[in-house]
């Protein structure tokens, strides 16, 4: 019963961002106006949508908590032995609860937005509007391709278990946070879209626009950051970033939404590139779009091996096409009343930040043109290709150097008009400390490859710039004889901890992907292997049962300067319900890098018991998450100050 | 103007490629193998009515032939053998590469299932399946009279696939 209310609740909703967009609709086909403008009336309707579908994603996890397996995605998605949480999670560990997700998520967002207090009632009003089209798009969607309360008969007796490489906290969580991210241009795309509406751009839509951007950028930064994380430690390939094309979907909205944040500070600031802001909202949302379609549809190969549904893509096609159609439209219509002829001096603040967009939709075009051109050729030549690695390696990384390069001066530099040769001279304490440093650092940095060195010391001086300019900053403070010498601005603040964090996942980055060290062999128990100091004594495996696997479970000794530093266990994990066989690796983690161990398989050889070990040495890895942490939390000081106001 | 043309021109491109991306199946990878002769392997013969099992033993058969390559621990392949067996009625020599299994085992599965195959190989290390470019058992590929390998289909081959590779195979046989 609880399922069917489910349904309705989700009907409920269809019905009411239906309701939400019939006022447009009717003054467009039948040319009349037969509502009036009621601002009041849309915040209700958006309150509805929103609680009818809490009130039936509820539902839904009700109905997975009790493993009610009559239910089609719960008997393929869960099981009576799986632990409580991982029933919990797997709510949306299957597409259509995670669709369902995607549209409480969007929903929330329009709710949120319409408790914000805001003067332009009819720019408001547009927003919500646009919102509930947006809800009622994705809402017949789940209804008529992938609807959640879909029941089997007969019920099946047990379930067929939640996809083990799921049975995760790291991924549990990523859904959720991806989508805060994802979902959260949505609000950009309708605000942006609002404006074009209204013909006329105030500084108050950019206010507007700015804590969305800031809030969807940060929950994507930490939903992508989760989703690495896990791939490192659960895939057990000892990498951090493999270029799947799921993982590609997700970085092109942050490219781009990372240039949009930069736009609009600039807007903010002077009123210039205005319509560049525009355009980068609604490309923005339309690339978390088609990163959705790539996921869903099942076009290209990729690690999230998702069932094959045409039916499915080619909805999600449509609601591309519509939705990218109506931002093309309205944009092409209105904004030549928008158009500002403002020039931008290259060497200034806005010059910088023109060159972090230049180079953001670079990376993205290249990244968007590397993840579709499989399709391409399928669909010209005929010809089954797939692009890997090193394609982004090779056409991305020359672009981080100069990009960072600009990313450490940037912020000095003063609005308007700047010299570079004053610059040099004001800033000439920051270039000494840097040369210094890189001197220092060649001297004492490991004969590693000369790429790799050059990369850190980057990260090292992009890392030093920014905590320089919160120095800087304080000093003024104590020179202009304020008493709280610590208060600074917060966006300030929020800037330096977002380039520095930046800064250190570049060392990071570098150091996993160039520096690691790799050993693969055959072990019997008590035999050691050295790696980067450490000596590596694995003593054998014993099984181990766990809820609702068994366990190969792996105990290495490790030791440094003959003194034993940690104990390290990875396993190999047999589920019950499917056999599906996962790596769980052991990682100890020090600043310098990470010992990480996944073990294989069973050889037996001569009477005496071997295993497959793999042994990786990752150089400065944790840099990484602490990089995307501090990114994320950058993003994050800036809501506040919006929270405050 | 023109601008707005071309990116609504660049847009329906790639509208079309993701349509026609949606009727692919991505997972469906041809074998870089077709048209090429047998790769280089050599394995050790068991159950077998002829001696030895690798490249050479293949050219010498001058007729049509399917390679196969199977386990007893895979599931699917317990699901094709029937499939198998009907075609190895036609009068047509089934090699089977038995990937990574105990002889036990393999014994106790034909003997269970019967046995379809003119001869099988013993691939305990893999390496043979590497060579033939597999990765993921079971993979069947049809080879012309002269050893030259013509299709290959991945996973099982079920009762609706027995029309296609029966037609394969004639036509081969009339070359």
């Amino acid at each position: 019963m609880i399922a069917e209310y489910g349904l309705f609740f989700l009907i409920l909703s269809v019905l009411f961002s239906s309701i939400q967009i019939m006022k447009p609709l009717s003054s467009i086909i039948l040319k009349a106006k037969y509502f009036e403008d009621n601002e009041s009336f849309n915040v209700k309707l958006t309150n509805l949508i929103f609680f009818s579908t809490l009130a039936s994603f509820s539902c839904l996890t009700i109905c997975f908590l009790n493993s009610d397996f009559s239910l089609n995605v719960i008997s393929s998605n869960s099981n009576s032995q799986l632990p409580v949480i991982y029933k919990f999670t797997g709510v949306w560990g299957n597409h259509e609860g995670s669709i369902l997700l995607w549209l409480l998520v969007m929903t929330f967002f329009g709710f949120l937005f319409s408790r914000q207090k805001i003067a332009d009632k009819k720019l408001k009003m547009n927003v919500l509007i646009l919102q509930g089209g947006l809800c009622f798009l994705i809402g017949i969607f789940i209804i008529f391709t992938s609807n959640p309360f879909w029941r089997s008969f007969p019920p099946p007796i047990e379930g067929r278990d939640l996809n083990p490489l799921l049975q995760d906290p790291g991924l549990a969580i990523h859904p959720p946070i991806l989508y805060l991210g994802y979902v959260g241009f949505s609000i950009v795309y309708s605000l942006a879209l609002s404006t074009l509406i209204k013909k006329d751009i105030s500084l108050d839509f950019i206010k507007l626009l700015k804590p969305w951007v800031f809030l969807a950028w940060s929950f994507l930064t930490l939903g992508i950051g989760l989703g690495s994380w896990w791939a490192y430690y659960e895939l057990g390939w000892g990498g951090f970033w493999f270029w799947d094309p799921v993982e590609n979907a997700s970085l092109l909205p942050w490219l781009t939404g990372t240039a949009l944040l930069h736009s609009i500070i600039v807007a903010e600031k002077n009123k210039k590139l205005i319509t560049w802001s525009i355009i980068l909202s609604i490309v923005t949302f339309c690339l978390s779009l088609l990163g959705t379609f790539l996921v869903r549809s099942g076009v290209l190969t990729s690690v999230h091996a998702f069932a094959n549904d045409p039916q499915r893509g080619l909805f999600i096609l449509i609601l591309l096409v519509v939705i990218v159609g109506l931002g093309l439209y309205l944009y092409w219509r209105n904004s030549a009343k928008l158009i500002e002829n403002k020039r931008i001096k290259l060497v200034s603040r806005e010059g910088a930040i023109s060159l972090n967009n230049i180079f953001m939709l670079t990376i993205a075009g290249t990244v968007l043109l590397g993840t579709i051109y499989p399709l391409f050729t399928e669909a010209f030549f005929g010809k089954k290709i797939s692009v890997g690695a090193p394609f982004f390696n090779k056409t991305i990384v020359p672009f981080i150097l100069p990009m960072v390069l600009g990313m450490a001066v940037g912020p000095f530099l003063k609005w308007g008009k700047d010299d570079l040769l004053r610059i040099f001279s004001r800033l000439r304490t920051l270039f000494i400390t840097m040369i210094l440093f890189s001197i220092v650092f060649w001297f004492i940095a490991d004969s590693g490859p000369v790429v790799a060195n050059l990369f850190i010391l980057l990260g090292c001086c992009l890392a030093i710039a920014s905590i320089f300019q919160l120095f800087e900053l304080f000093y003024i403070n104590y020179k202009n004889g304020k008493k709280q010498i610590f208060r600074i601005p917060l966006k300030n603040v929020s800037q330096c901890i977002a380039h520095l964090g930046l800064g250190l996942f570049i060392i990071g980055a570098t150091g996993t992907s160039i520096l690691k060290k790799e050993n693969i062999q055959f072990q019997h128990s008590g035999e050691a292997v050295n790696i980067n100091n450490y000596k590596i004594v694995f003593e054998g495996v014993e099984d181990r049962t766990g809820p609702n696997f068994i366990s190969s479970y792996a105990t290495f000794n490790i030791f440094k300067d003959n003194e034993l530093k940690f104990v390290l266990n990875p396993e190999k994990r047999q589920y019950n319900m499917n056999k599906q066989v996962t790596t769980e690796a052991a990682i100890f983690s020090t600043f310098l890098g990470d010992v990480y161990i996944a073990i294989g398989e069973q050889v037996i050889k001569d009477g005496k018991e071997y295993w497959t070990t793999r042994i990786w040495f990752n150089s400065y890895t944790i840099w990484i998450w602490i990089g995307i942490i501090l990114m994320f939390f950058g993003g994050v000081i800036s809501i506040l100050k919006f929270l405050k106001t | 103007m023109r601008v707005l043309f071309l990116v609504i021109l660049l847009f329906g491109v790639v509208i079309y490629v993701f349509i026609n991306g949606l009727k692919n199946d991505p997972k469906i990878v041809p074998s870089a193998l077709i048209n090429e002769s047998v790769p280089e392997f050599q394995i050790s013969k068991i159950n077998s009515r002829i001696n030895n099992f690798s490249k050479r033993d293949i050219l010498d058969d001058k007729n049509v032939k399917l390679v196969n390559i199977f386990a007893s621990w895979c599931l699917p392949c317990r699901i094709e053998h029937p499939q198998l067996k009907k075609i190895s009625q036609k009068d047509i020599s089934i090699y089977g590469i038995n990937k990574k299994d105990k002889i036990k085992d393999l014994e106790r599965w034909l003997q269970e299932l019967g046995n379809p195959f003119f001869a099988i190989g013993a691939d305990n290390t893999g390496k043979a399946s590497i060579q033939w470019g597999v990765y993921g058992i079971p993979e069947t590929f049809i080879l012309d009279k002269n050893s030259n390998i013509r299709y290959k289909h991945i996973g099982p081959i079920l009762e609706k696939d027995l029309e296609t590779i029966n037609s394969i195979i004639d036509s081969l046989r009339y070359e």
